[in-house]
Parts: structure tokens; C-alpha cells; sequence
């Protein structure tokens, strides 16, 4: 087990680093090794502070997003699990403040903790469409159509009669709104 | 969504770019953007002053400008650090301390060599509200473009961050006014420049509290 947990350090930035030379399925890997842990390492956070695991999945799909929007801000010379652990707790802090609870909260570094499997029902409180009404029109219909249709870039380009370039552009202007939105739902 | 899917949309995302731009080649865009608008309004409105090959040769002269680019290495640093999520809100703040100290020297360099007669004088200068405004002036459009490149990144306090934003955007304002501006008196720049500066500190702080946050 201490050999699975000091690994981990090693192989996800070796993905990250993968992912930030081009390699698509390093990148995929890394989000998905980095999943199940957030989720013990947000579920925990929110049983300290005294709150059930009301929203743990919505914070873990809020660090995920802000993993891949802020991955410019990882220094390949430095560990990557800090890294990981800063923008969870910046997450779960967010959460807790939007809540009314100022905490300092200690969470745990995700290199020390055990995956929590992912449950099957569906996991988040937002249901999608909810989710998705902060965007509108073209970035509403390209990230509806690829995350939860699962179309890829050419197919959702075919169906919206525009240029592959452009459902990509509203695809991430589409994110990127996502993230800085998403605290603004609970509200 | 769940969460699977998310991943999906991520890497589909990830093709488009896969390395993005570190946040320092936006920061450098943005400080070079901000001095040539800045430039380009300061050549429309003030101007160099008549003496500059003169001044250029004063320490006071070259002391005001050192001290105001000093400010722009030092905040730049000091926001690249903070761009990370893992370094602390008030981390590497001491390398600020440089222009500071490099600045009090001077002032006590020149209450030891001027006559007590003449502080006020030279600390209040020609018109040293016009000055705070003209730096202010300046600083707007360069704040802008520095918050605007700071989006990229991820600090642990978007206010401090914004913060650290108004003092690179202050000194680069300050740094194209004191090409017109005559008084040289380190007791002036003291007083006045620090104001603008510190105002514009304000200000990115206000701004980056909201726009800053992630």
C-alpha cells in the first residue's frame, strides 16, 4: 500500500507531463485516476466541517474543471499532488463559504488517500440541464451535445452546420463560463 | 452531468490546446500592451518634459525611474508566484521591499542634504494632485490588461492578487509619467507617486476580489 501511495506522485505527473507534451490518453488518465480521489478527499472535508455529502460530487466536477482550465498554472519542475490538493480545497472551501461557514479548513493531501469507487445512481444534486442553463444558445447546444450526448468536435460541427473550429471555441468559452458560474446556481 | 461525461468534455477540450500559455507570456503581453498604450496616450496629452537630456543626467531624475522599474520587476514576480494555487497569499512579498527601501534611502539622502527650509517645498512640488491624477490616467488601461492577463491564473487570494495587479499597473503609469513630470525630489515621488501607486493598489484589489476569482 505505502508503495501504491508513493508511486502515485510519480506516475500522475508523468501523465500531466505527458498530457502537456500532446499525449490525449495520458491527459483522460489523469482525470479519471484523479476522480475517485477527490471524491474521498471531498467527502472527508465536508464530514469535518460538519456538513453531510450533500454536494461532494459537485465540488469534485468543480475541481476537475478547474484542474483543466488552470493546468497552465503546474510547474513541471514541482510535485503535482500539492498542486491537485490546492485547487481541491480552494474548491471546498468555495463551496463552504457559499454555505456561510468561513473555515480554514485542513483537507487532507490526495496523495494519502484510498479512491472512493464511483456510486452508480447519478452522482451530482444540479441535474444537467440545470448545469447547463448558465450558458445560452451555440455554447449551451456544443457542450450539451458533447458532454452528454457524447458526440465528438466533427459530428457536433455537422449537426449545427458550423466549422469544427467553432463548436471548439464554444466548447471552451462554454467551460470556462461553466466554472465561474457554477457558485452562482446556489445562490 | 456526471462526472465521466465531464471528463469526456474535458479532454475533447484538452485537443484544442493541449500546453496552454503559461500565465507569465500573457503578464509580459499585457505589460508590454499597457506601456505602449500608456506611451501612445501620454505622447497625445502630456509629453516628454523640455529638459530630459538634462534630467537624465540628475540621480534624482534616475532614481525615480530606477525606483518605478524596480516596482515593475518586483510586482511581476511577485504575481507570477501568486498565480499558483500552492503559494501562499503573502508569499515572496518582501522582494516589494526593494523599490521601498531603495526609495526611503533616498529620502533620507535628501533631508540629510537639503536644508529643513526647503522640504516642503520640494515635497509638495509644482502641482502634485495633478501628478496622482496624470499617474492614475495612465495606470487604467495598463490595470486592465494585467487583471485581464491574471485570469489565467489560479491564487489562493484573487484580492491579493488583485492587489499585487494595481502595483504593476501603477508603476508602469508612474514610471511613463515621471518622463514629463519635474519634480525629481525623492520626498515628491515619496509622497505622490506612492499615493497613485497605492490607489491603483486599491483598485486592483476591488477589481481582482471579483473578476480574479476561479
Amino acid at each position: 500500500m505505502q508503495q501504491h501511495v508513493h508511486d502515485r506522485e510519480r506516475i500522475w505527473a508523468r501523465w500531466m507531463r505527458a498530457a502537456n507534451a500532446g499525449d490525449e490518453i495520458a491527459y483522460r488518465r489523469l482525470l479519471e485516476a484523479l476522480a475517485p480521489v477527490l471524491r474521498q478527499v471531498v467527502r472527508r472535508g465536508f464530514t469535518r466541517s460538519g456538513f453531510g455529502n450533500c454536494d461532494v460530487e459537485d465540488v469534485v466536477q468543480e475541481t476537475l474543471l478547474a484542474i483543466h482550465l488552470k493546468r497552465q498554472t503546474w510547474d513541471e519542475n514541482e510535485a503535482l499532488t500539492p498542486w491537485v490538493t490546492a485547487i481541491a480545497r480552494h474548491k471546498l472551501i468555495d463551496n463552504l463559504r457559499r454555505r456561510g461557514r468561513h473555515a480554514e479548513l485542513p483537507i487532507d493531501d490526495i496523495i494519502d488517500v484510498l479512491p472512493a469507487e464511483t456510486p452508480t445512481e447519478r452522482l451530482s444534486s444540479r441535474d444537467a440541464e440545470r448545469l447547463l442553463s448558465v450558458l445560452s444558445g451555440r455554447q449551451r447546444d456544443v457542450v450539451r451535445a458533447i458532454s452528454i450526448e457524447g458526440m465528438s468536435a466533427r459530428e457536433a460541427a455537422d449537426r449545427f452546420r458550423i466549422s469544427e473550429g467553432a463548436v471548439r471555441v464554444a466548447l471552451h468559452r462554454g467551460l470556462s463560463t461553466l466554472a465561474v458560474s457554477c457558485r452562482d446556481l446556489d445562490q | 452531468m456526471r462526472t465521466d461525461e465531464l471528463i469526456n468534455t474535458l479532454v475533447a477540450d484538452y485537443a484544442v490546446q493541449p500546453r496552454p500559455k503559461p500565465v507569465g507570456h500573457g503578464l509580459v503581453m499585457a505589460i508590454i500592451g499597457g506601456l505602449a498604450i500608456s506611451g501612445a496616450l501620454f505622447a497625445l496629452t502630456l509629453g516628454v518634459r523640455p529638459d530630459i537630456e538634462s534630467a537624465i543626467s540628475t540621480w534624482r531624475f534616475d532614481l525615480k525611474l530606477s525606483a518605478n522599474l524596480v516596482l515593475v520587476i518586483a510586482a511581476t514576480w511577485v504575481a507570477l508566484r501568486l498565480s499558483s494555487p500552492t503559494t501562499k497569499p503573502l508569499s515572496g512579498m518582501r522582494a516589494l521591499l526593494v523599490p521601498a527601501l531603495l526609495l526611503l534611502a533616498a529620502v533620507i539622502y535628501e533631508l540629510v542634504t537639503v536644508p529643513a527650509s526647503a522640504w516642503l517645498s520640494r515635497a509638495m512640488g509644482v502641482n502634485g494632485l495633478m501628478c496622482l491624477a496624470s499617474i492614475i490616467f495612465l495606470s487604467v488601461l495598463p490595470l486592465t490588461a494585467t487583471i485581464y492577463a491574471l485570469r489565467q491564473g489560479a491564487p489562493a487570494s484573487p484580492a491579493v492578487m488583485g492587489a499585487v495587479g494595481g502595483l504593476l499597473a501603477g508603476s508602469l503609469g508612474a514610471t511613463v509619467f515621471a518622463m514629463h513630470c519635474t519634480n525629481d525630489s525623492p520626498l515628491f515621488v515619496a509622497i505622490w507617486y506612492a499615493l497613485a501607486i497605492g490607489t491603483m493598489s486599491m483598485l486592483g484589489l476591488a477589481l481582482g476580489r471579483h473578476a480574479l476569482r476561479w
